[in-house]
């Protein structure tokens, strides 16, 4: 049902991707206006101490930069980036929890997202019970279902660009997503119908 | 157009096309939506829920990176990958982590072992054009430097200022964070620009000092000598300046943008200084002098305008002897003596009272 075209952006992308590799200046400058702001958005989803999703991010740039030449075509900008630098968190996380206590950090990377509904569902009159009940479905979801919704919806991407990033078959990402739609819808609208009569 | 008949709740929140529409991004002309729904109005409970779970879904943008650090981090990995040797620049442990991860990466990658390595020297510094220069004060003293057009810049502690390598061609153009005073090399065919956040600053050839702290609520801009003109940066409507975000500075005057509620407003530096030849601690005496001779002389000494009522105060005298008090120290003594007040409006002094 959803609509896979082509992504316009990407032909410019292959243009800036080839730019960017033979070196020019501009080119990486216009991936860094483009992509950084991005990556610490998603970096920060993960792991919220912003000093290291900026070293991270810092690292991904200053590594590809240097080792430009070598770097394969893409079809994808965006998902190549996102996928090095979930590579290089998860890497670069693992070391840190070799070096540090046990304890700091114990679970396993995370995946951390807000969902917007409190300025929508206020202002239809909902109540607060009702929308805490609705937050809970929301924080039920796994946090590879949370991060295949935040590259989905949040970042856009196809399914065959988030199965490469999230290092799953394509698949396994529909699942996911179906899932999640499936599990909250089923248990929230039985609660919120009296409210939902009206059409604004 | 696809025919969205048999579609579920499921199917309508994975359609980019009805997740624009839920979201408020399709253009308004677009009213496709709005017709099936009048055409098949049976489906406005389903329609209704697609449309909240897409909007329940949108993820909440993070507000943790400021456009400042966003900037400053663009900024850091230009600096580090335009030079040859960078870690020869940037003696840091960071350099040394970077180098370190830099290191395992390579010697994780079999196909970079033999020949890659020693290629990063070869880095060449390319396009300079693109390139920009930094000034950073992390001192505690100011620092002086000039620029190519000769302007001079007092940076003060704490502060940053950036510019292109373009600078001095067609536009003067810098980039201030903290404080600094501004003494501009005349040309009027190239106005000179400071840009601060929302808050631009132009001027042709003057001095005056801009304080936009990160930490202050607002920007400041506080002129010297010349004419200033201050305004603020909108983005989205860049042609049409409207009248009422454009201030004129002249002389001890200061602009001041508070970063909250965007608002500018003019008023006056905080300590005027003489804009005659004359030193500052020279002494002034008045004997039984009429007080609009007063306030006209004073006008005359700051360049600043003072506003009273004549009708009012043409009966008031003073006696007065002033030699380091400041302007507004002066302003007090006589408003005291006549019974009156004083406030700053709009750039100006506004003397009230009923008169002797």
């Amino acid at each position: 049902m959803v609509n896979q075209k082509v992504n316009s952006n990407n032909v410019d992308d292959a243009l800036l991707w080839q730019a960017f590799k033979r070196g020019e200046r501009s080119a990486f400058e216009t991936l860094l206006q483009q992509y950084y702001p991005m990556l610490l958005n998603y970096g920060v989803r993960f792991y919220r101490d912003k000093e290291f999703v900026k070293d991270s991010v810092h690292d991904l740039f200053v590594e590809i930069w240097n080792r430009r030449e070598h770097l394969s075509d893409v079809v994808s900008v965006k998902s190549y980036l996102l996928q090095a630098l979930r590579k290089n968190i998860i890497r670069e996380s693992g070391r840190l929890k070799w070096f540090r206590e046990a304890d700091e950090i114990s679970e396993k990377l995370n995946f951390d997202v807000e969902f917007n509904i409190e300025t929508h569902f206020i202002s239809r009159e909902i109540e607060t019970e009702t929308l805490q009940k609705l937050q809970m479905e929301l924080d039920k979801l796994t946090k590879r279902q949370r991060e295949a919704i935040f590259l989905r919806f949040t970042q856009d991407l196809p399914y065959e660009e988030i199965a490469s990033i999230m290092a799953i078959n394509y698949r396994s990402v529909i699942n996911l997503i179906h899932e999640a739609i499936k599990s909250i819808r089923q248990n929230w609208f039985l609660l919120l119908l009296p409210s939902f009569l009206y059409f604004s | 157009m696809k025919n969205y008949n048999n579609c579920s709740v499921e199917d309508l929140v994975l359609d980019a096309y009805f997740r624009k529409w839920s979201l408020g991004e399709l253009p308004t002309k677009d009213t496709f939506w709005e017709k099936w729904l009048e055409e098949y109005p049976e489906k406005t409970q389903l329609i209704e829920d697609a449309k909240s779970l897409v909007i329940a879904l949108k993820v909440k943008n993070t507000d943790m990176f400021s456009d400042e650090e966003i900037n400053d981090g663009i900024q850091n990995i230009l600096v580090e990958t335009q030079h040859k040797y960078p870690g020869l620049k940037i003696i840091s442990f960071k350099w040394l982590r970077i180098a370190a991860s830099i290191a395992i990466i390579f010697g994780l990658s079999w196909w970079m072992t033999s020949k890659n390595v020693l290629n990063i020297t070869n880095i060449d510094t390319i396009s300079s054009i693109e390139q920009k220069a930094t000034h950073t004060n992390h001192g505690k003293q100011s620092i002086i430097f000039e620029l190519a057009d000769g302007s001079k810049i007092t940076l003060e502690p704490q502060s940053e200022l950036r510019y292109g390598n373009e600078f001095g061609k067609e536009k003067r153009e810098v980039f201030l964070t903290g404080g600094a005073f501004f003494d501009v090399a005349k040309d009027t065919q190239r106005p000179f620009l400071v840009y601060t956040g929302k808050l631009v600053t132009k001027v042709v050839g003057t001095s005056f000092r801009i304080q936009a702290y990160e930490k202050d609520n607002d920007i400041s801009v506080a002129v010297r000598s010349g004419k200033v003109t201050v305004y603020r940066q909108d983005r989205k409507s860049k042609n049409s300046k409207s009248l009422s975000t454009e201030i004129v500075l002249i002389p001890n005057q200061k602009a001041v943008f508070e970063k909250e509620q965007e608002l500018l407003v003019k008023t006056l530096v905080d300590k005027p200084i003489r804009l005659d030849t004359i030193p500052e601690n020279a002494s002034l005496v008045f004997s039984e002098t009429k007080v609009s001779d007063i306030f006209s002389r004073l006008e005359g000494i700051y360049g600043v305008k003072i506003g009273f009522d004549k009708n009012v105060f043409n009966k008031c005298t003073v006696t007065a002897s002033f030699q380091t008090e400041t302007l507004y120290e002066k302003l007090a003594l006589i408003c005291e003596i006549i019974q009156a007040k004083y406030e700053i409006v709009d750039g100006e002094i506004m003397i009230y009272g009923k008169g002797c």
